[in-house]
């Protein structure tokens, strides 16, 4: 079996090595001019754009967005042993102050500008919440009271303990890197301004943003040096040559800078995901080219005649079928990430795909080109070293070939136990999580959602006549259901507004915190609002002719799947009391974070079984077998079983990058299966016997297959110093997988084929 | 030589102010002028508001204002009494001001809400700037004290073919709303052609425009005010249908029992 006709591959060669110049310059011309487009790569950290944009999430998001108001806030928070001490309070007005005289701030809610409605005689006053500064303990317990009874404000504004209070900034720009980059400064210039002896912590959405921009930037200077010099130095130590460690470089040097280039000229975004594009070419990319010079190395020492041209035409001959199908697999695992949901999977496996088939072409055009113009140097690794070496390989398979039913045996039980881990695999979607809990933007969230109700919200869409009190009936009933549920700490809608007007004109009476019965009621509360109200406030809960209005739920957990539920019981709860009419979506943050759920579960399994069947269809056609096949995906699917296990009891979540794992791991690690069937087919049809011909491709192809699957390791393992937790956790899981699958090449496949001796391979021919 | 050069400057000096058509009137003086002008004891307008919001979207309330001076008696500046006719679910809704001439005294203020059938008093500041969501502060609509500002000439401008007065007006209260006023004024009728507001930090914040200029009862009013408020994206239309002055209005007008009625007649 071999790809390409015979003459065509001879013709291809011969140009190569005809017009080594020529290639060779038309390479590194073609990658400048790919290069060249780099700096047009533009940085995308919103969390948004994780989801498909035609999605009906975002569409109704950004629906919601256009009627109400964007949701574009900076969160201040000051904790102080008492907030409503004299000089805390002046801190916080002159706070307040400020951020409301920046352009980019619309407007400004804290506990200085609020205003109180209380009863009188006859009628009621309005009047700000804090007219004059307390000055004695009596005057400030009267304004704790007050406070206390105020929902909109307690637990709110101010922490239930009244050791912190938030100024809440509400920007007037939305989106664009600028507004974050400028929003981020001012805060953070604010917070050192006002700190001390209270503290400050700053939170929000453009904070979050230039943050994981921030630490992606971070990221990328860290891994892209350290993972570029962990390779040279791995090569230099194998080859011990110069020629052999620059040219598998300056393969992945290229292949990065074109894949980098089309990601510029296709107009995608740079994600945090898009971390991962570099540090795997880095991992992978170089195997093809390796392969080659170290075969050229060998045939080049065991050649009499030194005929260099003659030596590279044998080893590119020799090397096409096994290398073309390592990374054809690959590619093939890469393009089934083209089944997941998440743009930003979809985006990885095209990119990564077209680096890796780059290196391909490059190992067989550019690299003999090359190889021809240089010098041939080099010492290889020693005979003495080389011979340990089959000397442990062929102990070990004898070991795996002689108890192979017993560790099958072993190894079917491991599968089954390991796969009970399984069902207990977290989904964790929420962007927060990027970061290690003790991480200062995890820090400012936390306390937003412990003392300020959560800054996670749910949106309801409500239509029809908004202030007729059927319609309102029903907000309310819905905003009752959702303030039991246990992880909304509270609601806001337009009906609170009406019954505190109701409650004002009845003399701020608790009792008259109710609904009122008449449209005209409704209707001439809301006028009554725009007298003794900040009709602002309005605006967020309802739209300008009364005919839409937003139910929002503040929610404090941050569990992924609690809020996947919350989503779906809502959805739920709406549809069978009420109806889409009334209430036509159910939206907002929490809804994206908890669809991203079903979106990566759905996701991880399409592309899962998209690679299996594609990976093993490869084999089957490679060997003309289908049990080739089917024996090809064994050791995978023991690796694949065994990480989900070890997610599952070591409570490592399946999120946006995770979830990309096993196809990658299933495109990579299928390498070394397919390396050792080939040999094994070679070993077995030049006569050996089973047992032997497993040493034999132990001792020869074993030593590639371990070589290579170390390189990729090596190479992955540079993804545990990033900034980001998925990553971090990608890192080790892919580590760990392609471990597994190299391991279960060298110990499941010589004791499956030795007891099986499946017929494509033992046939006579 | 010396002579001639005193009498170039003096008819420079001269020709500029003949320019400027002003060399005996201030900036101060005008504004006297527009106050004088539209000096009157009693107002009774019927108008329609129409709010426009950021996305285009409009709100339209008609009502029924009485305005009566009382220039101090009983300490009373003005009282007012506004009636909602429309729309149709806030018809009859009414809230009446009173004003007082001693700065320091809150105003006071009593709705009732037709739908309750109840009157109900409002203490304390408004804590809307706005009056009732519209561009217009309760200080735009009321009569401001002239000397509250300091008023300079800047000079004439044509606008929309006809020649006014520009005035700066800097609020003497450096806590004001506004940093500063320029108005555009008509000469000979004295009143408001333009108006912009600028806000504390210097930036523009909302421009009144005024129209349909006409003479009633032998006073000059714009029947149509259009408030563009840049600092919110917010609209404000107010458009005059009937307006009376200085008729006959009695005090018994400006009760909780005329506001409770929800009409005068």
């Amino acid at each position: 079996m071999s790809f390409g006709k015979q003459d065509h591959v001879k013709t291809w060669i011969d140009f190569v090595m005809q017009y080594p110049r020529i290639v060779i310059g038309f390479s590194i011309l073609f990658t400048l001019l790919m290069g060249w487009n780099i700096p047009k790569i533009t940085i995308d950290s919103d969390i948004i754009s994780m989801l498909p944009e035609d999605q009906e999430i975002i569409v109704s998001i950004n629906e919601m967005e256009e009627i109400f108001g964007g949701s574009e806030l900076v969160i201040m928070s000051l904790k102080s042993d008492d907030i409503f001490s004299e000089a805390t309070l002046r801190k916080i007005r002159a706070l307040s102050e400020e951020i409301e005289g920046l352009p980019i701030v619309d407007r400004v809610l804290s506990i200085t500008n609020m205003f109180k409605i209380s009863g009188i005689e006859g009628g009621f006053e309005v009047r700000d919440l804090i007219e004059k500064i307390p000055e004695n303990e009596a005057e400030r317990a009267v304004l704790r009271q007050v406070v206390m009874d105020d929902e909109l404000i307690y637990g709110n504004i101010v922490s239930k303990d009244f050791q912190r209070t938030s100024v809440i900034a509400i920007l007037s720009v939305s989106g664009g890197s600028d507004t974050d980059q400028i929003a981020y400064k001012i805060f953070h210039d604010l917070k050192r301004k006002y700190t001390g002896p209270e503290e400050i912590n700053v939170a929000g959405l453009p904070i979050t943003r230039k943050s994981i921009t921030l630490t992606m930037q971070k990221d990328m200077k860290a891994l892209f040096p350290f993972g570029i010099s962990l390779m040279i130095f791995l090569l230099i130590i194998s080859f011990r040559s110069w020629t052999g460690a620059f040219l598998p470089f300056v393969v992945v040097i290229m292949s990065i800078i074109n894949t980098l280039g089309l990601m510029a000229l296709l107009g995608l975004k740079f994600s945090f995901i898009s971390i991962l594009i570099p540090v795997m070419l880095i991992a992978i990319a170089n195997d093809y080219s390796i392969h080659i010079i170290s075969h050229y190395f060998e045939e080049y020492h065991a050649s009499a005649d030194k005929q260099k041209n003659m030596i590279i035409h044998r080893t590119v001959e020799y090397l096409q079928t096994p290398v073309f199908l390592a990374g054809i697999t690959t590619v093939i695992g890469f393009l089934s990430l083209q089944s997941h949901v998440l743009p930003p999977a979809r985006q990885l496996g095209l990119l990564a795909s077209f680096g890796v088939a780059l290196a391909l072409l490059l190992s067989v055009t550019f690299v003999p080109a090359a190889l021809q113009l240089l010098d041939v140097p080099m010492i290889l690794k020693s005979d003495d070293k080389s011979q340990r070496m089959s000397r442990f390989l062929n102990r070990w398979g004898s070991f795996f070939i002689k108890h192979r039913i017993r560790f099958l045996s072993v190894c079917l039980i491991f599968v089954l136990l390991i796969a009970s881990g399984i069902p207990r695999i977290v989904v964790d979607t929420n962007p927060m999580h990027y970061y290690r809990k003790s991480s200062e933007i995890r820090v400012n969230n936390d306390i937003i959602d412990k003392y300020f109700g959560g800054s996670t919200q749910l949106s309801i869409k409500a239509e029809g006549d908004i202030k007729d009190p059927i319609v309102l009936r029903k907000m309310e009933q819905l905003c009752d259901y959702l303030e039991q549920e246990p992880t909304v700490t509270r609601t806001i809608s337009i009906v609170d507004y009406i019954k505190k007007m109701n409650k004002a004109f009845n003399g701020d009476s608790s009792q008259y915190y109710v609904l009122p019965d008449t449209r005209e009621a409704v209707a001439q509360y809301l006028l009554l609002f725009s007298i003794s109200g900040d009709e602002d406030d309005l605006s967020q809960v309802v739209d300008y002719d009364y005919r839409q209005a937003q139910i929002l739920a503040r929610v404090n957990e941050t569990s992924s799947v609690s809020l996947n539920r919350l989503l779906k019981d809502t959805r739920q709860y709406v549809k069978t009391e009420f109806g889409e009419a009334t209430f036509p979506a159910v939206t907002g943050f929490v809804a994206v974070i908890g669809e991203l759920v079903d979106l990566v579960v759905r996701g991880q399994m399409y592309s899962l079984i998209l690679s299996i069947v594609l990976v093993s269809l490869v084999c089957m056609v490679l060997f003309r077998s289908v049990v080739a096949g089917l024996l090809s995906i064994v050791p995978l699917s023991v690796a694949i079983i065994t990480v989900f296990g070890l997610m599952g009891y070591s409570g490592i979540e399946l999120n946006v990058a995770t979830a990309m794992l096993s196809s990658i791991m299933i495109g990579v690690g299928v390498d070394y299966t397919i390396h050792f069937l080939y040999r094994f087919r070679y070993e077995v049809q030049a006569g050996r016997p089973a047992q032997e011909a497993v040493i034999r491709t132990l001792i020869t192809s074993g030593k590639g297959i371990i070589y290579n699957a170390l390189s990729v390791i090596v190479g992955f393992t540079v993804l545990l110093v990033s900034g980001f937790l998925p990553i971090y956790f990608f890192g080790f899981l892919i580590v760990f997988s392609i471990s597994t699958c190299l391991i279960g090449a060298l110990t499941i496949m010589p004791a499956l084929l030795v007891m099986i001796k499946p017929k494509f391979i033992f046939k006579k021919s | 030589m010396k002579n001639f050069k005193v009498f170039i400057t003096f008819t420079i000096v001269i020709m500029v102010f003949a320019q400027l058509g002003l060399a005996q009137i201030s900036g101060r003086d005008i504004m006297q002028k527009v106050d004088e002008q539209a000096s009157v004891r009693t107002e009774m307008n019927k108008s329609k508001m129409t709010l426009i919001n950021d996305k285009g979207k409009t709100r339209e309330r008609e009502l029924t204002r009485y305005i009566k001076s009382f220039d101090g008696a009983g300490g009373i500046d003005t009282k007012t009494l506004i009636i909602f006719d429309y729309p149709a679910d806030i018809r009859g809704t009414g809230l009446l001001l009173w004003t007082y001439t001693d700065a320091a005294k809150d105003d006071d203020r009593w709705l009732y809400l037709p739908a309750l059938k109840k009157v109900r008093r409002i203490a304390g500041e408004s804590k809307n700037d706005y009056f009732m969501g519209t561009d217009f502060t309760y200080d735009d609509m009321g009569a401001r004290n002239i000397d509250d500002d300091n008023h300079t000439l800047l000079g004439k401008e044509t606008i929309d073919g006809i020649e006014c007065y520009k005035v700066e007006s800097v609020p003497v209260n450096k806590n004001d709303l506004y940093s500063k006023k320029i108005t555009w004024i008509i000469p000979e009728k004295w009143v408001f052609m333009k108006v912009e507001f600028y806000d504390k930090s210097g930036v523009l914040q909302k421009v009144l425009t005024t129209s349909d200029i006409r003479e009633i009862d032998g006073i000059w009013l714009p029947h149509v005010l259009f408030m563009n408020n840049f600092s919110k994206t917010h609209q404000t239309k107010i458009e005059v249908h009937e307006v009376k002055f200085d008729s006959k209005m009695d005090d018994q007008i400006f009760t909780q029992t005329i506001l409770q009625r929800g009409r005068v007649q």
